[in-house]
């Protein structure tokens, strides 16, 4: 069984794809502003999550 | 103002498309590359959603028990969600007559079985299948053959049928009927569940109005206990491809929101840097 936390990548990179195209008519640009955004996301998503780890250690 | 280079066709019609299949509205516009990425994104996150949840993540339901609002954001997909209100419809007029001895609308039944056989103190565990007929006065008869629990072949003679409703979110379909002897006489029942058929179960509420006035939660409550956590992640698989096709609609309606995407290029870096925020 998969950890659900790990469905998260698939789902951010549909996220970022569709966004992406529609805001842009050219594939090069779409694909190119998707990839950053979907590393935006993970590295957004991976510091918070960081974070929440950090001040939940002695709970 | 869209850019002329987008081929926007009949917006409306593009937009209708758009909304019932993603991507078909940018596939009539020949926008090949973006009805690929709209296809595969928005229905592989709708269906992903449906698998994780065991396929009822998605279901409409409104009452004074259960309002499921988030389903105004899963008919955002299109077909793939419309369904819903079909089986809403089905579930609750089955679910209005109740239990009713017979078979519904069909004159025989061939199944597989999984239950047991009662009678009097007695209980055990069968699997086989039963076949049953229904004459044209309402009588079933019918037969089960299989095996017991010592794995003995075992074959009963089989009068009357009580089916739970069709239309119900659940694979089971309990059933029940009486053992008679070859004179008629009932001698047991057999109690257990036939496999209900996927568009009887698919899509269909978790839960409703019976025709008495109560509410049957017991499917919300077990879809719930079984699945935990990941009922809830499928159903927001679900929300968000729904949000997303919303995205896409307005695009086979309007046209790309920042441009064709050489702006940058063309203004130098004037146009294209409102995308930036994100």
């Amino acid at each position: 069984m998969i950890e659900p936390t790990w469905y998260v990548v698939p789902l951010t990179a549909s996220i970022a794809l569709v966004y992406n195209a529609s805001r842009y008519e050219l594939p090069a640009k779409i694909i190119q502003r998707a990839i950053r955004m979907f590393i935006t996301i993970l590295l957004g998503m991976a510091v918070l999550y960081g974070v929440l780890y950090f001040l939940s250690v002695r709970l | 103002m869209t850019d002329s280079r987008v081929p926007l066709k009949n917006p409306v019609l593009a937009a209708v498309l758009g909304y019932l299949i993603p991507g078909l509205g940018h596939a009539y516009q020949g926008r090949f590359f973006k009805a690929t990425v709209y296809a595969v994104c928005i229905l592989g996150t709708f269906f992903a959603g449906m698998a994780l949840g065991d396929w009822q993540p998605v279901y409409y339901r409104m009452d004074s028990e259960h309002s499921r609002f988030s389903y105004f954001s899963q008919v955002m997909v299109g077909l793939p969600a419309l369904p819903a209100i079909v089986q809403d419809n089905r579930f609750q007029r089955d679910m209005a007559m109740g239990v009713l001895p017979g078979l519904d609308n069909s004159s025989s039944l061939e199944s597989s079985f999984v239950g047991s056989l009662r009678a009097g103190r007695l209980v055990v565990p069968i699997s086989g299948s039963i076949s049953l007929r229904q004459s044209a006065d309402s009588i079933v008869t019918g037969e089960f053959r299989g095996t017991n629990a010592e794995m003995e072949v075992v074959k009963y003679q089989l009068s009357g049928v009580n089916l739970h409703p069709k239309v119900y979110p659940s694979r089971d379909r309990e059933c029940e009927c009486q053992v008679v002897d070859p004179d008629g006489k009932r001698v047991g029942s057999i109690q257990g569940v036939i496999p209900r058929a996927f568009t009887d179960w698919c899509q269909v509420p978790l839960g409703g109005p019976r025709g008495d006035g109560t509410y049957d939660n017991t499917s919300l409550a077990a879809v719930h206990g079984r699945l935990g956590k990941r009922f809830d992640l499928a159903s927001v698989f679900t929300w968000i491809a729904g949000l997303l096709n919303v995205l896409a609609i307005w695009d086979a309606f309007e046209g790309p929101a920042y441009g064709y995407g050489d702006e940058d290029e063309a203004s130098n870096g004037r146009v294209g840097s409102e995308g930036d925020d994100e």
